[in-house]
Formats: structure tokens, sequence, C-alpha cells
């Protein structure tokens, strides 16, 4: 532990002697994020178990869905020992974790196909489309944040601030329906909402499984172009229905920030304008952040809705067919690359966080004087 | 220094440590002290000398790390964890801090705030409480219908003296204050340390007088300790400490303060 | 006083916030350059505020400044704005009472007095570097390197408040105003606070703005002192004249009422009243 010194004008007395975090010890000063990491993998059993138990539960039968009405009791024993669900339900969650290990999540008992096959054609689609909205709704909240902290006499600023009070208890399902209503049905400017293609155009050629993305990677403008067009009422929707939540959040972090005593005396000191808002954002940033991890929680449940009301295809809709088909396999699957995907969002955002603020990690800084 | 006839409260090597292993602290180092009716003592120190931790541990309000305070022969920490013993100890001896905002109620009015003591730790009910009440207002020069504003109300000054009069009104037989006039204007700091000084010759209570000030500690106690680094580095009346200090330190802080003449001086 | 512009001037300055009484009344005065002077005062006398407003603080919605001049080196200061952020006074520096509060808690110290020296002037990264190291051991700091990386809370109470007063001067202002510099320190640290402020504002050649209730250590470290009370500037003294008998009965009230040494043989300390300080000042006195 080294001290840094001081001038020769003498300290004030009994002061206990200051730290200074340098030098050795990589593993001790890194503790705060590879904790975090190795406890990820203990929280997806948990989920597992968790969910196994939770499908298994449900009401309908696989089995029967597929035989139909008429059925023999070996022909019922064969299909049920055909699709492993035959046994115990303990031997049963055995196999699955088993076949887990080897990233098998079974197959789908309505297709047959390997769950994770069919999962991974469609998690890129939403996840694109989550992705999009999450970015546009935290662009669109920090730019009305700001905007109305610094400006408050503007009509604007006041619009943001009634907004951000009310807008949240819209449900998106209403939001994109009266958007749909007025922007399509009305006004005509955007395109029908079957999917995200024009009909008359063939789809990109899977690269990445993105398929904005993919249609930009090969260059295939047109595209491209329709793509947008689609995706604009969308995301429109998601901005509105959830900036709310996340601007109420800055407003909040902002409003202090511009009286806290830093502020001030970054102004006083003479500092950059441009240095002193980034330096608020800064510090108005954390509860933000995480609530951009919750607030992409919601864009992932919503994408269900969002979907189905866009004609979109992705992760929402194979959901849905898996619960009205009583497909276990697939809901299983389902849930679990859900809950993997928000374990590893929340610990981002963790991560983020502590690495934005360092009084947020464990073990690190508090001052001495 | 003056012989302490009533041994009230007894420190015995009492310290304390903040914190362990690598960022312990040692507030304290272990220290003696005795107080009594008779006390008027002064112990005057900068931020981190020890201070005020000193202050909390004879009146109980922390644990010592090692050595024991005792209150007429019995442990104020077993004393403190019965509901008699605690009474018995705040009967007599009373703890008056800086904090004047946190300390009370805020939704309650500041003579309620007096009066609660009485009730609690006397026997004294109804009109011989409010007697009490105003008789100990009055002599602290508060306008009665201040009483009932509320904490909020009044100016830091008037706060103060609320405070020092909760402390007072149930006659204890010692007054511990920790910085009370530290934040308080210099016209309206000379005004409670008289008060201060007075009432305690007055009610025969004993005074510890607790702050970083040196002139105004040494003006209202009899007796004074120095403190450093958690240490008592001298001990005497206030009249030989600012006359004929011996311990460089008290030396250096009453260079600090010496100042004082050189404005007076001028013609 | 030379015949140079001085650094700041106030004519019949008024502050009010929202619809009560004045904060500030009709306060006049002049600080020439390279001078030091000393607003003393007792909490409610608005000298807080003054300072507030000099610097370009008050310029928020809700106080209303009013004065017939109000100039910083000769440019007007603004007294309002429509941005909730203020904009502090070109040329004028503040530094506040407590530097832990003040100074921003996630970022290096580097990159706070590099915020600062970029601001304005086009200089290099190289340059920012070199003028952020000197500026540091200007205020008697010798461990330039780490001290640049560190985070406020990695620094003594001591080296918080010297980056504080380093922060404030490397903009080289005209005029640096502090805000109760020495009210929460010991007397040996509020002495040594108050050199440095001093040694360093005289090499810059700075003028000096010490809001402070202190009186008398205010009066050792400056040229002059002005009295307010109550929103009124009852008088403006030079420092090593506090009590000769043509001051105002409030500066000598004042200055009776301060504990030193030599009061603490006393029976009773002097003390002020209210209804006293009311008689003085109905005869508002100004120099």
């Amino acid at each position: 532990m080294s001290t840094l010194t001081e001038g020769t004008i003498p300290t004030q007395g009994g002061g206990a002697p200051l730290v200074i975090t340098s030098g050795p010890n990589v593993l001790q000063r890194n503790r705060w994020w590879i904790l975090r990491v190795l406890v990820l993998p203990v929280h997806i059993l948990v989920f597992t178990v968790l969910s196994f138990i939770m499908v298994r539960s449900m009401p309908g039968d696989p089995v029967l869905n597929l035989l139909g009405q008429n059925y023999t009791p070996e022909g019922y024993a064969e299909l049920q020992t055909q699709l492993g669900l035959d046994g115990s339900l303990w031997n049963q969650f055995q196999n699955y974790l088993g076949q887990l290990l080897t990233l098998d999540l079974g197959n789908s008992i309505a297709t047959g196909r390997p769950v994770l096959t069919e999962l991974s054609e469609r998690l890129p689609q939403t996840l694109e489309l989550a992705g999009l909205g999450l970015f546009f709704a935290v662009v669109a909240s920090t730019v009305a944040a700001l905007f109305a902290v610094l400006r408050p006499a503007n009509v604007v600023s006041r619009a943001v601030r009634v907004y951000a009070r009310t807008a949240g208890a819209l449900p998106e399902y209403v939001v994109a329906i009266a958007a749909l209503f007025f922007c399509y049905a009305v006004l005509h400017v955007v395109p029908a909402p079957v999917g995200r293609l024009d009909p008359a155009l063939p789809p990109p050629t899977t690269v990445t499984g993105f398929p904005l993305l993919d249609t930009v990677l090969q260059g295939y403008w047109q595209a491209t172009a329709s793509m947008l067009g689609h995706l604009v009422l969308p995301v429109v929707v998601m901005v509105i229905a959830h900036s709310a939540l996340l601007t109420r959040m800055l407003l909040a972090g902002l409003d202090e920030a511009v009286d806290n005593p830093q502020t001030r005396f970054r102004i006083a000191s003479g500092a950059k304008r441009s240095a002193v808002v980034v330096s608020m954002l800064r510090r108005a940033a954390p509860p933000a952040v995480t609530t951009t991890g919750t607030l992409f929680g919601y864009l992932l449940g919503g994408a269900v809705v969002i979907e189905s009301l866009f004609g979109l295809s992705g992760l929402g809709g194979y959901a849905v067919d898996a619960v009205s088909s009583s497909d276990v396999m697939a809901m299983q699957g389902f849930l679990l690359v859900i809950a993997t995907l928000s374990l590893l969002v929340f610990l981002a955002v963790d991560l983020v966080n502590m690495s934005v603020d360092p009084r947020r990690r464990p073990g690190l800084g508090g001052s001495s004087s | 220094m003056s012989v302490m006839t009533d041994v009230l409260v007894q420190a015995v090597g009492i310290s304390r440590t903040f914190g362990h292993g690598r960022t312990a602290h040692p507030a304290l180092h272990p220290t003696d002290l005795e107080i009594g009716p008779g006390t008027s003592l002064g112990v005057v120190g900068e931020s981190g000398s020890g201070k005020s931790t000193l202050s909390r541990l004879l009146v109980g309000l922390d644990t010592p790390s090692s050595g024991r305070v005792e209150f007429e022969g019995r442990n104020v920490v077993e004393l403190l964890s019965t509901q008699t013993g605690r009474a018995d100890f705040r009967r007599a001896v009373q703890f008056v801090g800086q904090d004047t905002t946190s300390t009370f109620d805020p939704l309650r009015t500041l003579r309620d705030a007096v009066l609660q003591p009485v009730l609690r730790l006397t026997g004294h009910r109804g009109a011989a409480a409010n007697r009490l009440v105003d008789e100990t207002l009055e002599r602290l020069g508060l306008d009665p219908a201040l009483g009932d504003r509320k904490p909020a109300q009044v100016s830091g000054g008037q706060r103060q003296r609320f405070s020092l009069a909760r402390g007072l009104v149930v006659q204890p037989q010692v007054l511990v204050c920790d910085e009370v006039v530290s934040a308080l204007d210099v016209s309206v700091q000379g005004r409670i340390l008289n008060l201060v000084k007075d009432l305690c010759a007055e009610q025969g209570t004993g005074l510890v007088f607790v702050s970083h000030g040196l002139p105004a500690t040494a003006f209202v106690a009899r007796d004074l300790v120095v403190m450093q680094s958690g240490r008592i580095v001298e001990r005497g009346t206030s009249e030989q400490l600012l006359s004929a200090p011996e311990h460089p330190y008290t030396q250096s802080l009453l260079a600090a303060y010496s100042r004082g003449k050189r404005v007076q001086e001028t013609s | 006083m030379d015949s140079v512009e001085p650094v700041l001037e106030v004519e019949d300055l008024s502050i009010t916030y929202g619809t009560g009484t004045a904060a500030v009344q009709d306060v006049s005065f002049t600080i020439g350059r390279g001078e030091r002077v000393a607003l003393v005062g007792e909490s409610g006398s608005g000298k807080t505020t003054l300072g507030l407003a000099v610097a370009g603080f008050l310029t928020v919605p809700g106080v209303r400044i009013e004065a017939r001049t109000l100039k910083v080196h000769g440019a007007d200061v603004a007294t309002s704005s429509n941005s909730r952020l203020p904009v502090r006074t070109d040329g004028v520096a503040m530094v506040f009472q407590d530097a832990m509060t003040s100074l921003d808690s996630v970022w290096s110290i580097g990159s706070q007095l590099a915020a600062v020296l970029s601001n304005g002037r086009k200089r290099s990264r190289g340059g920012i570097a070199e003028l952020s190291r000197d500026w540091l051991r200007r205020v008697g700091l010798t461990d330039t390197e780490r001290v640049l990386k560190a985070k406020p809370y990695e620094l003594s109470g001591g080296m918080r408040q010297r980056v504080m007063i380093a922060l404030a001067l490397c903009s080289e202002p005209k005029l640096l105003v502090a805000d109760e510099p020495t009210s929460a320190l010991d007397a040996s640290l509020a002495r040594t606070t108050m050199e440095l402020l001093l040694e360093l504002t005289s090499t810059v050649g700075t003028s000096l703005l010490i809001v402070s209730h202190d009186m008398e250590l205010c009066a050792e470290f400056s040229d002059r002192v002005l009295v307010m009370h109550r929103g009124l500037m009852v008088d403006q003294a030079p420092s090593n004249a506090l009590d000769a008998p043509e001051r105002h009965p409030y500066t000598r009230g004042l200055l009776e009422c301060i504990p030193t040494l030599d009061k603490a043989r006393l029976h009773h300390l002097p003390t002020l009243d209210e209804a006293t300080i009311a008689s003085w000042t109905t005869e508002k006195a100004s120099a």
C-alpha cells in the first residue's frame, strides 16, 4: 500500500493514512466482476429446474395432441417412448439435464426438428427487433430528458415531463393498435403489417440470421429499404410504450445532478459545458442503466405482442405455437433461452454500472481523511 | 489539577478502534478519565483527535473496544441493557451534541421534545413537569412561544438552546456537550457559552465541554485536557495551559489562536 | 488604487429569492486588481448570495437580480438565463467549503483538470498534461502522476482542498470567490488554507473575494473587509483598522464577540442582541 505524499505544509493531525490501490494483486482488484460472472451458471441451473417443473405441471398432454381422437394404449405408449416422455418425472429431468450439457434442447414435439435449431433461426429476428427498440428508446429518452432538465421553461420540456409520468401506463398493444389504425388504416403512411418484407421481394440469404443486418451485408438495398419501412411503426410503438420509464429515471437523476455541488463546482472551475453535461449524465446514469436492463426484459416479452400484431416472425410466435400444441420441449427450450438472455443482460447492466461508477464496486472505494 | 470529590463516571483504559484488519483505525488509545458533579472539564483537539469518540464513550453512546466505563461502580454497557439501568444513567448523565436537526423529531413541537425526558426519566407529571420545562426554557432565554414551533421553524441558535434545555431539564449530575457552539454565529456563541457556564454553576451540574475551539473551551471550563491523534497529551487547569503550556502540540494550538491579540492591539 | 479598470464593480445590487424580502439590498462596492477582499457576516446576512451572484450562479429561475452596475472587468454579469444550468461569469472562478462534496467523484483529477484547461483555448494533450502537473506542483502536491490518475475519494482531505484550488485557478480567472473556505476546518488548517489561497492568487494575479463568517481570520488575510447584516452592507473597512472608532458599531460589536484567548479569562463573554443591532443598522453606513 503506498501513500501519496504531500507538500511541506503539514496536514491536519490524526487523520488515517490514505490508500491508493495501485500495483499488485490484479485478481483482488477485479474481484467485483469475476465473482458476478462465475455465479451466472448457478442461476441458469436454478431456472432450469423451475422451468421444467412449471412446464410439466401445465395441463395438456402432448402425446394426445399428436395422436388425436382414436388411439390404442400401445400406440400411446410407443409414441410416448418415442418422444422421450416416458418414465418418472425425475428420470426425464435427469435426461434433460444430461442433454443440456451437450447443448441439446431436445426435439420439438410438433415439428420433430431440434429445438435449438428452431430457436436459433428465430432468436436473431426477435433480438434485432428488441435491440432496435431498446436503442431508439435510450436515444429518445436521453435527448428528451436532457432537454427537459436544461430548458425547464420550454413547452416541449413540460410535455416531456407529462409524458414520462403518464405514458408508462399505456400497454404496448393499445399503442400498437392505435398506431396501426392511424398510420396505416387512416393515413396510409406505412406498409401493411404482414411481415418484415414486401411480399414481392425475395428474402435475403441468411448470413448472420439478423434480417436487417443481412440485407445490409449483402448490399441488398431494396430489401433494406423495405424492411426499414416495415419496422418503423413497430419500433415507434416500442419507443412510445417503453421510453416513459427510462425518461422518468433520467429526469430524476438529472434533476438531482443539476443541483449537485459537484456539478456546481465543475461549472465554477470553468470546465467545458460538454464536460459538465457528460459528468451530469454519468452521475445520473446508474439507475437509468439498470432500468435499461429491465426494459430489455419488457421488450423481449413485448416482442410476442408486437410480432403478432405486425406479422413479424420470431421467438414470440414460436412460443405461442408451442403453448397451443402443448409442445413441452419447445416451451422448455424457449424459457431457458429467454432466461439465459435476461440473466446475461442483467449481468452486463451490473458490470457497466460498476465500471461507470467505481463507488458501486463491492470492496473498493471508500474515503479516509 | 483539582481533586475530584465525587466520582460519578469512571473510564478505565478505554480505547476505540473502528474497522478491522487492514482498514482498522484507532480513534482513541487507552485513556483514563473521571467525571462527577464537581467536574468542569474542557476537551480540546482538532478533528481526528478522538475527543468526540471519548465523549460518546463516556455517555454510553458507543462501546469501548477495550477497557470499561463505570457509573457508580456499575459497568455502563450492562447498565444500558436494562430499562431501569438506562433510566438511572440518563437521569444522571446527559449528552448534547452538535447535530440539532436529526436529534429532534421533526413532527413534534420543541416544547414537547423538552418535556419528554422529564416524563421518561423523572417522577414529575402534569403541572409539575410543565413548570420544570417552563423554568428551564426561561433560564435559557427562550421565548415560550417558540416552544410551540417545530424544529425546522426556528434558527440554529434557538434550536441549540432547546437542545441544551432538553439536556438540562432533568437536572442531571453531569452534562456532556460535544461541539455545541461550533456551527453557530459568533454573536450567538457568546450567549450560549455564558449560559452553559452559568447554568452548570447554578445547578451544581458537572460539565464536560468538547470542542475544537480552544478559546471557547478555556472560557467555559476550569480544567482542560488537550487531545491529539487519540491520546491526551496534556492536562491542567485552563489557566495553566493558557499561560504556560508544556506540550508542543498545545503550544502550536495556542499559536494558531494568538492572532486575536493582534487585531485588538491597533489604536 | 490605480486607474486600471476594477476587476469587480457593483453598484446598487439587490437580489431577491421568490417574492420574499431581499436577500441582498442596494449593495455597492468594487474590487481592484490584485486586491483581497473579505465579505463578512453572520447567517442570513446575504454574503453567500452575493458571492454566488457575482460568480454567475444565480441566473436560475426564481431569483431576481437588479443592479445599476454589475461588471467583471468591464463586462456585464449575466443576471438571468433560460438554462437551468448556470453559466459562470467569464473570468470568475469559485471554490466552496467542502472539497469532498465539490470534486466530481467518478472522474480522475487529471480529467477534471483537462476539462478546464481545454475550455476555450486550443491546447494539445501533452500541453494539457504538462500544465496539469504544473498546477498540482504549484498547490504543493509532489506526487503529481499519482494524483492525476487518482479519484477524489483516494486522496486525503488536505490534498482534496489543494486540488480544488488548483482546479479553480488553472483557468486563470481575474477573480476568485471563496465561499467559506475555512468554516469546516480546524484553526491551524484554516490558517494554512488561507495562506495557500493568498500565495496562489498573488502569483497568478487573481483578485480574491473571501466570503466568511470568521471576521478575525479574514481580517488577517485581506486588505479590506466588507461587513454585511441582513442583506445590507453596513461597513467597508481596511483590515488593519477594524476596531477604529469610525467603524460601524456592528463591526466593532461583532469583533468584540469573537471568543479569543484573552477573553477566556473573563467571567462572561460580550454578546450582541438583535435589538441593539437593529438600532445600529437603521442608520445604513456605507464607505
